[in-house]
């Protein structure tokens, strides 16, 4: 009993003593967690008025719509000029100064924290009159857009900050620019962009991937793409997006998830242009690509009407194009209009719709025919020989007129497009004679 | 017992062993914050107005006058934009001839100093309730902070919409902060007793409120708020507005279709005429359908415009209460109580402010921010 009370003691000492206080704790830090707020404070402050600090913000509200480009200028004194141009304000190129801080709150915040008016918009509780909206009325929420303007400072680099706003947790980017970038022509910019990538005559773009699926595209022109697989159920298979327009091409805001056709999903993020074909390609090892459908399937589109350009003509069609204006003249004493490929609704059928002029009053032909698909890109003529009455006057007394139609008759003709996204510019070249060019534009 | 004895011996030495591992005092190291420069930067964008604030505000009264916007210091379950520099340059100006010089000159320089609020926090947009359809134009927060919204709406040429959206507001808030300090008198706690509705106060028709003797809807939401109201209003409105109040507080009204008749194409009617028919049931009209006519004698009569022979009645008050007698008991209890509780006169109050908001020059008063070196 004494020999194991004594042990016991024992040990109970000993174990006291190794769990006996350490009066210093090792740091693990050189600095106290304020003071390295702080530091993170100083650092995204210096960093974000560093060389000029002008940056882009690619800035989203909510996933309903389109992402926004803003051009900030972060001065050392405080204050930010944010330059902007969309619909909500006006879509005008518009500029103002204000406030903007970096205050440690739960780490650095980059906080807009004086009203500007061309961007707390996004986050003003008053529901702002939508200027496409056909209603004037105004449903208010108190929500308005769900826009931050307070960020939390993520991670950043010298070219790249990434944000996320406070409130509403969306990821942003800040890119930083050239110092002598000019904001309004920065913008100009995007607006070019957004020209050569959507255009509300296309309505249906397709976006095909990797392994060669296609996924049809809507909806472009709001900001919001709608998409379902082309061989799947666009009602039940149907996800959207919202994106944003940059110069170099767009961003999704989350990713765009588009559900294949048989089973799984192909999830995107963001697109670059390619100015060699005009088409979007997704940043990726195996990228997919974003174009507007077949341009033959354009040009047989019957809600399309796609008119001659005589001056981009070349060879024999812009021959005739020249005889047939000068028949007319002489023949008729007639002022030739235009010439175009259309559909008559009244007819049903595809047409090549002529328009002359004489004495105020306007003259309207159409010549039917058929234009059948041959290949990826080309399309073959066939006209069986029925006109309006109209038409068949100046094809029995504008011997050009004929012969035109005779020459698209005559062979194939190759479409070609420097834009596989707005191909609103094509040609037709005859596979006979490569010369020959028929120039279009849609109207 | 000589085994008890060693064991003893033991655990003394195990203590003794305890005390000798024990901690010992840590001393106080250096701050763990850094050093952060409280002085303002003259190469700041907003120096000129923030030196303003910190001498017109933060070195008289230790109070923070914020317009940049801290959303932490605000509910965040509201969406809302910060204050535009301007508007709040304008707004800080105002308050400052308006109502801190006003209570200064009334109460002693030492009254805002003591019971002001601390922190008066300016906010762009209003505070949407999207559940009740509201709309938050102030708040006074455990006595010490003031937030004003919609900030960015001031219109500084309209007196009477900067009462109704930021002065009023700031009277009322302060007179929380005051009642919160000082009791409210037991008589004001009794006088609307059972009148008050806090779910239903923003559905009110005011002039019905009026004539419970009480002067806002919001008032008619809870006693402390009649109190706030009752003062706020008492100081900032006009004798002109005061005049409509207490004629709307003497008349009568009906509800057409009952009370709860919402769908009632007039809901409160002050007239009455009788139906031309056998049955001299009443029909109700409305303040611009009706004639008022006063004779040599002073007597009052009524007709109907369309039809100048028929004799149109007031509606008779039957609610019980005399409106006009309440409220100014109201009034009386709120200036009874600012001179005794606080020695301030709250007529001479109203009047300085009465004054002040007819005769004010905004670029005079800008110009003490842009004259700041």
């Amino acid at each position: 009993m004494k020999k194991f009370l004594y042990i016991a003691t024992m040990l109970a000492a000993v174990a006291t003593a190794t769990t006996s206080c350490k009066s210093e704790v090792d740091d693990l830090f050189d600095t106290s967690a304020a003071e390295r707020t702080q530091q993170a404070v100083d650092d995204y402050t210096a960093a974000l008025t560093a060389n000029g600090g002008k940056w882009v913000l690619e800035y989203f509200t909510n996933s309903g719509e389109p992402g926004y480009v803003y051009v900030f200028t972060f001065n050392e004194n405080g204050s930010v000029k944010i330059s902007g141009k969309n619909k909500w304000i006006g879509n005008k190129f518009k500029s103002e100064t204000s406030a903007w801080e970096v205050i440690s709150d739960n780490g650095p915040v980059m906080t807009l924290n004086t009203y500007n008016s061309i961007f707390h918009i996004f986050a003003n509780p008053d529901n702002v009159l939508d200027p496409d909206a056909s209603s004037d009325e105004t449903d208010e929420t108190g929500y308005g857009h769900y826009g931050d303007y307070e960020f939390m400072l993520m991670e950043s680099n010298d070219d790249v900050i990434r944000l996320k706003g406070k409130k509403w947790g969306v990821t942003h980017y800040l890119r930083h620019l050239d110092p002598n970038t000019d904001d309004e022509a920065y913008l100009a910019e995007v607006d070019a962009m957004k020209a050569k990538l959507f255009s509300s005559k296309f309505k249906t773009l397709i976006l095909t991937d990797a392994t060669g699926e296609r996924f049809v595209l809507t909806d472009a022109t709001t900001g919001v793409f709608t998409g379902y697989p082309e061989a799947g159920d666009k009602i039940t298979q149907l996800t959207n997006a919202n994106f944003i327009i940059t110069t170099t091409g767009i961003r999704f805001m989350n990713g765009f998830e588009l559900m294949r056709a048989t089973e799984g999903e192909l999830e995107v993020k963001e697109f670059t242009y390619n100015e060699a074909d005009g088409s979007l390609v997704e940043v990726s090892e195996t990228p997919a690509v974003i174009t507007a459908p077949e341009f033959t399937t354009l040009f047989t589109d019957n809600t399309l009407t796609w008119k001659f350009d005589n001056a981009a003509c070349t060879g024999q069609p812009a021959t005739l194009y020249a005889s047939m204006v000068s028949e007319v003249k002489s023949a008729l004493n007639e002022t030739f209009k235009y010439f175009q490929f259309t559909y008559d609704k009244t007819a049903d059928k595809a047409s090549l719709n002529f328009q002359t002029q004489s004495r105020g009053k306007s003259y309207k032909a159409n010549v039917y025919f058929t234009a059948e698909t041959t290949g990826d890109a080309t399309v073959k003529f066939a006209f069986d020989g029925t006109y309006d009455e109209t038409a068949e006057y100046y094809y029995k007394n504008i011997p050009s007129l004929k012969k035109l139609i005779d020459l698209l008759e005559s062979t194939e003709w190759t479409l070609h497009s420097a834009s596989r996204l707005v191909p609103s510019q094509m040609t037709l070249v005859s596979n006979a004679v490569s010369d020959d060019v028929i120039a279009i534009n849609i109207q | 017992m000589k085994t008890m004895k060693y064991i003893s011996s033991l655990a003394l030495a195990a203590i003794a062993l305890l005390g000798a591992a024990s901690c010992s005092e840590d001393d106080l190291g250096p701050t763990i914050f850094p050093d952060v420069e409280d002085e303002l930067d003259p190469t700041s964008y907003t120096y000129k107005f923030d030196k303003w604030l910190k001498d017109a505000y933060l070195t008289p009264y230790n109070l923070d006058f914020r317009y940049k916007m801290q959303d932490v210091g605000t509910d965040m379950n509201y969406n809302l934009v910060p204050a535009s520099y301007d508007k709040a340059v304008d707004l800080a100006v105002l308050t400052k001839y308006l109502w801190f010089d006003v209570y200064d000159k009334l109460a002693g320089e030492d009254f805002l100093k003591s019971y002001g609020p601390r922190i008066i926090h300016l906010i762009g947009s209003p505070a949407f309730n999207p559940q009740t359809g509201t709309m938050v134009l102030g708040l006074a927060e455990g006595g010490i902070k003031v937030s004003l919204f919609r900030v960015n709406e001031l219109d500084n040429s309209n007196f009477e919409a900067m009462n109704e959206y930021y002065f009023k507001t700031m009277h009322h808030e302060f007179s929380h902060i005051l009642h919160q300090t000082k009791t409210i008198p037991t008589e004001f706690q009794t006088i609307s007793n059972g009148k008050y509705d806090d779910n239903n106060w923003q559905d009110q028709w005011e002039p019905r409120i009026n004539s419970l003797g009480i002067v806002t809807n919001y008032g008619s939401s809870q006693m402390r708020e009649d109190f706030a109201e009752t003062i706020a209003n008492y100081i900032t409105l006009t004798d002109e507005d005061w005049e409509l109040i207490y004629k709307n507080a003497a008349r009568g009204w009906e509800a057409p279709g009952g009370e709860d008749d919402l769908d009632a194409s007039v809901y409160y009617c002050w007239y009455y005429y009788k139906n031309n028919d056998a049955t001299g049931s009443k029909l109700y009209a409305v303040d611009s359908q009706v004639q008022e006519t006063t004779d040599e004698s002073g007597n009052v009569s009524y007709s109907l415009k369309s039809s100048p022979n028929t004799v149109v009645y007031a509606v008779q008050d039957k609610d019980g209460v005399d409106g006009v007698a309440t409220l100014k008991q109201k009034i009386n209890v709120c200036r009874t109580w600012f001179k005794d509780e606080w020695g301030v006169d709250l007529d001479a109050l109203r009047e300085e402010v009465q004054k002040r908001q007819k005769n004010y020059d905004i670029n005079a008063l800008r110009k003490q921010v842009e004259d700041v070196q």
